[in-house]
């Protein structure tokens, strides 16, 4: 099979796989060679359906030895199938990095023969491009469930990130997906169940988190096969980042893949904007110092599809509001609809020299058509603006239509 | 009496006159290209080209710093206000130290900030899109861009590619920057200089071989259900799509 065959299998198989942004690390072009690692957060390209495109993202093989439910590669599906040399991913890697097409590697795979000997391919891919070809790009490798800890060390020193996906929000749906046989798909779940009375200096053995990779390690679910709620999904994720320094968790709205399997669900679109949702919540923990149990309660356990999660808290806790813009501190601006760290940092700044107005908020980026609701200036409130709970929620109400949002989120990644 | 600067209209001329303006400039004055400047009544004009340089203090060296950058990214915009402003922003800054660059409410400040930010946003973008096709052993990009970007890329791709040899070309100003393997140069296209640098209209094999491969990576990895042509071009604009590998048989 050709190269050109082998692409248009291995890169359709991987496209599902949500993340795409690199966080920099600081890996710095070899001597003689080329690249670093520095300028992550670039897009290169943006897809037909508009997601940025930054790594090479691509399987090693769509072979595999197991069967989960939710998956297009797993073994009962009657697919093309294909695999890469590691000489032949190195080379494509290579020659797209050096026409700016790309910023890095992602590779993933399928576990053929044994997840070791899938891990040894990954690695060789690894080794040819930092050793032989002196690459200093980003590479960001998925660990395969199951392979030794020897062999996850080995890539996981090559890499910028290492990741598992640990797929399913709780161990219940693991067991009712994936492939009996796959049991080691577990041990990362595992890990972070359990994970509450690890140590720091355990962690840092465990092999969930190889402590090379200086870009972390991050994470992918899958929203929506199974029916675990928002507030489970919410909570899982804080515990990532607080109790494994997760650098990221990725959502990925299910799409029936497997259409006819009887453990799925029969969706007619894949949840779009709960995925889209759920991002928002995200980021409100990674960057408004949000906690998961502020965003969603056991009695709402599921996030508001027509509200953001900010306008959301704001909605649920309308008694705080309206705060003084010239007094409030910095971590109540944050918590206002329309005013993002950048504006709350300026608002600090400029409100030194002067009382600020309305006006001048424009003028620094607050989006008024939705901050007017919650704030005073000079204890005034902004004019025909509404107080009431029913015309506030009605304005901050969105369509249906998730909108031009990746810009939020990979910027930040 | 109103005082107005002129120089020469060329980044060079403008970075120059940034040093003098430091110590001359006073809140109200203004800035122009000498071709861009139409004389009026009761005006002090003085050429900045004349002048000689001046030092800055140590205190003030990494204010000064700051400052240029910002100027000269909002002189690369093109927007012809911020450099009129500049004798003003330079003067408030002078007063108000690094916090002025939030005070978004001196007129000069949020002119000057606002372009550098369009040429900052479109230099990243940049950074991102802006391909290169192999002949021979050189690289060559030609790129569209709206402001003047060429200053941001050059340091860029030279931390990028430092080993290789390559030419960034940028389309709409007939000019470019040269890079051996050691040092980056300013070129100036013609069709003779294109053609003596073996750039050929024509691709090689390998070459076309490599970029049908992108393509077709590109477009299998769109996931069909999912299409939105409309949030794709807010993040890539069909104006920068003649120059884009993966896209530019699509503009026609
Ligand atoms: S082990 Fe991975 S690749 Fe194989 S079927 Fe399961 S999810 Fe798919």
């Amino acid at each position: 099979m050709d190269v050109m065959k082998k692409l248009e299998i291995l890169s359709d198989s991987a496209k599902y796989d949500a993340s795409c942004s690199c966080s920099g690390s600081d890996r710095k072009t070899p001597n003689g060679g080329l690249g670093n690692g520095k300028d992550c957060g670039i897009c290169h390209s943006w897809s037909d359906d508009g997601r940025c495109v930054s790594l090479f993202k691509i399987l090693f093989t769509n072979y595999c030895i197991y069967d989960c439910a939710y998956c297009v590669n797993r073994r009962s599906n009657d697919i093309l199938r294909a695999s890469f040399t590691p000489r032949e991913v190195a080379d494509l890697t290579i020659e797209f990095y050096k026409r700016n097409y790309i910023e890095g590697l992602f590779l993933s795979s399928g576990i053929m023969k044994n997840p070791d000997y899938t891990m040894e391919q990954l690695s060789e891919t690894l080794r040819i491009l930092r050793d032989e070809y002196l690459f200093g790009g980003y590479i960001h490798v998925k660990a395969i469930p199951g392979a030794s800890k020897e062999l996850i060390d080995k890539a996981g020193a090559l890499a910028d990130r290492i990741s598992v996906n640990i797929e399913l929000p709780s161990k219940e749906s693991l067991r009712l997906l994936t492939d009996k046989k796959h049991t080691d798909i577990f041990k990362p779940m595992k890990l972070i169940t359990d994970g509450v009375s690890q140590s720091v200096a355990e962690r840092k053995k465990s092999r969930f988190a190889p402590r090379f990779a200086p870009a972390g390690q991050s994470t992918q679910l899958i929203v929506g096969a199974t029916p675990e709620t928002d507030m489970t999904i919410v909570k899982l994720s804080e515990a990532m980042y607080n109790k494994f320094a997760l650098k990221r968790v990725y959502y990925s709205a299910f799409i029936p893949v497997n259409a006819g399997d009887k453990r799925l669900p029969v969706l007619r679109e894949p949840p779009l904007l709960r995925e889209h949702r759920l991002y928002q919540a995200d980021f409100l923990m990674r960057q408004y110092h949000f906690n998961a149990d502020e965003i969603l309660t056991p009695d709402k356990p599921m996030l508001d599809i027509s509200l953001d999660p900010k306008a959301n808290w704001a909605l649920n806790n309308f008694h705080l509001f309206p705060v003084e813009i010239n007094k409030a501190d910095v971590e109540m601006l944050l918590r206002v609809p329309g005013i993002g760290p950048l504006s709350a940092r300026r608002i600090v700044a400029a409100r030194r020299g002067h009382y600020l107005n309305f006006d001048d908020l424009k003028k620094i980026g607050v989006v008024l058509k939705r901050a007017g609701y919650f704030i005073t200036c000079k204890g005034k409130r902004m004019p025909a603006f509404s107080e009431k709970y029913q015309s506030v929620y009605g304005a901050l109400a969105e369509n249906h239509d998730p909108g031009p949002y990746q810009m939020k989120l990979f910027e930040t990644g | 009496m109103n005082k107005v600067y002129l120089f020469d209209g060329t980044l060079k001329s403008y970075n120059n006159s940034l040093r003098k303006l430091w110590h001359l400039a006073q809140n109200g004055e203004k800035l122009f290209s000498k071709g861009d400047y139409h004389p009026g009544l009761f005006e002090t004009v003085i050429d900045l080209d004349y002048l000689n340089e001046l030092q800055i203090s140590k205190k003030e060296t990494a204010l000064f710093k700051d400052c240029c950058r910002t100027l000269v990214y909002s002189f690369c915009s093109g927007e012809k206000e911020a450099v009129e402003v500049t004798p003003s922003f330079i003067s408030y800054m002078r007063t108000n130290g690094r916090k002025g660059f939030y005070h978004l409410a001196e007129p000069s400040v949020r002119i000057v900030t606002k372009a550098a930010k369009r040429t900052g946003s479109e230099a990243h973008k940049l950074k991102g899109i802006l391909r290169f096709r192999k002949f021979g052993t050189l690289f060559y990009g030609q790129y569209f861009s709206k402001t003047f970007v060429l200053p941001m890329l050059g340091d860029h791709f030279k931390k990028r590619m430092p080993n290789e040899t390559w030419i960034i070309h940028d389309s709409e100003r007939e000019t470019g920057l040269y890079y051996d393997g050691k040092e980056l140069r300013q070129a100036f296209f013609d069709k003779n200089e294109l053609a003596e640098l073996k750039i050929q209209s024509e691709k090689t094999k390998a070459e076309d071989e490599i970029e049908k491969l992108w393509k077709k990576y590109f477009n299998t990895i769109a996931i069909e259900t999912r299409k939105n042509p409309k949030l794709q071009q807010s993040f890539m604009p069909r104006q920068y799509w003649r120059y884009i590998v993966e896209v530019e048989e699509r503009v026609g």
